[in-house]
């Protein structure tokens, strides 16, 4: 089905709208929308900072998972330095940003195994026949 | 601190709405509504746009959600959240991006949310997913977020609630001697 949208229905679609259109073959109306243009998912490098910092937390996480108070806490780097644990992740954002540390400068971490994965999976659950699969959520 | 109060479970196909959008709920679904942020934002303004999340243990990291809804749903630009790292699900790699995360506070046993909030530590950051495989149909708060923050979960299927709370004084004093 080819769209050719009118001069009124572009300019409502520039304003975000929803427009509709009629299949001429089957006279099914539709609904169409402008698709944003997104990027997180277009390739992006990890900052240096980032990885620097999170290999300094691998370095150093055997020896502090072999504290038994220390696991399930948050640990901070910034590049080789570490800026602190705490059981509150939020408290050590805080510090690195009361340094005025950029956010491409620190990782901040939590002491779980989780962690030495290089590159973590994750179960696939996308199911194989969904009545939603072609929908819009 | 509860933050969610004997929150209702679905027990029948529901449409709510974000914004104008609508999006179903499933039977035997736990949706909380939840903000995302920049981690520079310390104090939720009562004007940041919430959406309905599935509360899935077996979702085995923070939060997932699918680029379109961060973008339409919480009106942050992905390339204004740094990249922290990558994940494999399957075919596909999966952006990290580093974010603060909000769960609102349900009205006690009732499915409404109120405009009280709680931050979760969320420092491994939030996946985002590319949009063509519409995966997840909602956003997805995992059970890495549960247990990073220490929280404890409970399910009461004679009422078909949820509760989720932080550890009080007596928690505290039993986690110690386990």
């Amino acid at each position: 089905m080819q769209i050719v949208l009118t001069e009124e229905q572009r300019l409502l679609a520039e304003k975000g709208q929803a427009v509709e259109v009629v299949d001429s073959t089957t006279n099914q109306k539709y609904m169409v929308t402008i698709r944003p243009t997104f990027e997180a998912t277009a390739k992006r490098e990890i900052p240096e900072g980032i990885v620097v910092s999170r290999i300094a937390l691998r370095r150093d996480l055997p020896e502090l998972l072999s504290n038994k108070r220390l696991v399930g806490q948050w640990v901070a780097y910034h590049r080789n330095e570490r800026i602190g644990i705490s059981p509150s992740g939020q408290t050590l954002l805080k510090q690195c940003f009361d340094r005025d540390l950029d956010e491409t400068e620190f990782y901040i971490g939590w002491i779980d195994s989780s962690e030495l994965a290089e590159i973590e999976e994750i179960e696939d659950r996308r199911p194989l026949f969904d009545e939603d699969a072609h929908e819009n959520s | 601190m509860k933050i969610l109060n004997r929150l209702p479970v679905i027990t029948t196909d529901t449409l709510a709405y974000v914004g104008d959008e609508a999006v179903r709920f499933r039977d035997a679904q736990i949706i909380v509504w939840m903000s995302i942020t920049s981690r520079k934002t310390t104090e939720l303004s009562p004007t940041t746009p919430r959406f309905p999340v599935i509360l899935d243990t077996g979702h085995s990291r923070h939060f997932a959600i699918q680029e379109q809804h961060l973008v339409r749903w919480s009106g942050l630009r992905a390339n204004s959240l740094p990249i922290l790292g990558n994940i494999q699900n399957r075919d596909v790699e999966v952006t990290v991006l580093g974010a603060n995360l909000w769960i609102y506070l349900n009205e006690p046993g009732r499915s409404t949310f109120t405009t009280k909030s709680f931050k979760l530590d969320s420092m491994q950051g939030v996946e985002v997913f590319p949009d063509r495989n519409n995966h997840p149909r909602l956003p997805l708060l995992g059970l890495r977020a549960i247990l990073s923050n220490h929280l404890q979960l409970t399910v009461d299927s004679k009422t078909k609630t949820v509760s989720l709370s932080t550890p009080d004084w007596r928690d505290r004093i039993v986690r110690w001697f386990r």
